[in-house]
């Protein structure tokens, strides 16, 4: 693990996984989309409209999946002090709450015109809202200090704090009454979902998932940059 | 220890603790966080049913009756051992049918639960019309013997 | 599709429009990064070479 969480060594293996990862993503979601828009039955209940699953419940996914690790990166930084993890930490940041806002809007969009409504306050619509903004707690909290250090330290605190709302969301739609239906991958019994609606949602998941390997690798590579060009420049007016 | 395993422990410890707290919140305000009541949950816990709440169960099948206008909605909420009847004036969402789930919002009075505004609720099985029909031929429908 | 199109459409649509902007975000960022550190390199060497000139022509 200590071999990998070297920056030269980081580059060079990140810098031969990228071009795979970024065109398995695309293969995935296209194939994804194709299945989930024109290849897929309509459901027997909710019609066409059960084709923002493929989007929302991979989407709901991501955000929960990045946040765990951003919160493990950030426990590996406050205890080792790799830098990577830091710089892992900070670039996975967006990229959660931007598969959080996704999760929010195709939700909305979804429960307009099958429950009824936008928007309602249970308890898991309201925990997946709480994780948007530690989401954006942790973008405000890591730049807001003079001293970079001292940044990545406080955030990556409130990232082990909210680490406690994860178990939280996953379980809201077993603890208490929701109008949000409970997960039906977890289930072992009696088939909930069906084979051909299955196809296009762990094809998406699957894409989303490369999606967030190629954009990490570019967001983390950016940040190695970045403070290559800082240190060049210090060594220059000292 | 050496300063790793200090702060290991320390990080450990901290988050445990975090997490007991929460839990013994959640339960303390588990009243407060529930979005809405079952039928059994209004006739066997004391809820004050003067302020306005929100019920929730399955449209009772064999329970819905319609206005001729088809304004005017009748139907019983049901959790399979309670069941309260409602009614409701307006327009109704697209799932809203017999034997699904519905949340209610609105006032109780006289036994009889007066909507304000009516929320489908959808199950978590997915699967396409035809795969429905053929599970209910061969009896392996969950739905079917609910009620 | 039924009466619920937009609906369907407009999910879609906001997924893609977001993850595009991320990526293409993310990529700009990088590029402006990497040119400035080329930039860097190239003016050190150029200084450099200047200063062992000057070392020595004195």
């Amino acid at each position: 693990m200590h071999k990998f969480a070297n920056p030269a060594q980081f580059t060079k293996i990140a810098s031969r996984v990228l071009p795979w990862t970024s065109s398995f993503a695309a293969v995935c979601s296209l194939f994804g989309l194709y299945f989930g828009i024109f290849d897929s039955p309509a459901d027997y209940q909710q019609g066409e409209t059960v084709r923002i699953m493929y989007v929302h419940v991979p989407a709901a996914w991501m955000s929960l999946f990045i946040y765990s690790l951003m919160a493990a990166a950030s426990a590996s930084f406050l205890i080792w002090k790799h830098s990577l993890a830091d710089i892992a930490a900070r670039s996975l940041a967006p990229i959660g709450a931007a598969f959080t806002a996704i999760t929010l809007i195709t939700g909305a969009l979804w429960g307009q015109p099958m429950w009824g409504t936008w928007w309602v306050w249970d308890a898991r619509l309201t925990s997946v809202l709480v994780l948007f903004f530690l989401y954006l707690g942790y973008m405000a909290l890591v730049n807001a200090f003079d001293d970079p250090e001292k940044g990545s330290k406080a955030a990556a605190g409130l990232a082990l704090i909210g680490f406690v709302n994860v178990p939280i969301i996953k379980f809201s739609v077993d603890w208490w009454n929701t109008l949000h239906q409970p997960a039906s991958l977890s289930r072992l019994d009696a088939p909930a979902i069906d084979i051909s609606m299955l196809t296009p949602l762990l094809l998406m998941a699957l894409g989303f998932k490369l999606l967030l390997i190629s954009i990490l690798i570019i967001k983390m590579r950016t940040i190695l940059i970045e403070k290559r060009i800082e240190a060049k420049q210090l060594l220059k007016s000292g | 220890m050496t300063p790793t395993r200090r702060r290991l422990t320390f990080i450990c410890l901290g988050f445990l603790s975090l997490l007991v707290a929460s839990a013994l919140a959640l339960t303390a305000f588990e009243d407060t966080l529930v979005f809405f009541y079952s039928p059994s949950d209004i006739k066997e816990k004391s809820i004050n049913t003067d302020k306005q709440i929100r019920i929730g169960g399955l449209v009772k099948s064999g329970s819905l009756r319609k206005s001729e206008d088809g304004i005017l909605v009748r139907f019983e909420v049901t959790d399979l051992k309670h069941s309260i009847p409602a009614v409701y004036r307006g327009p109704l969402p697209d799932l809203f049918r017999e034997n699904q789930g519905v949340v209610a919002e609105g006032h109780l009075s006289k036994g009889i639960f007066r909507a304000k505004t009516i929320l489908a609720k959808h199950d978590e099985n997915y699967m396409p019309k035809e795969v429905a029909d053929s599970l209910k031929k061969a009896g392996k429908w969950k739905g079917e013997n609910k009620n | 599709m039924d009466m619920y199109e937009q609906f369907i459409w407009s999910a879609y649509g906001a997924t893609a429009i977001l993850l595009v902007t991320l990526l293409a975000y993310s990529l700009f960022r990088y590029r402006i990064a990497q040119r400035q550190l080329d930039e860097l390199v190239k003016n050190n060497r150029e200084q450099g070479e200047k200063t062992s000139k000057v070392e020595k022509n004195s």
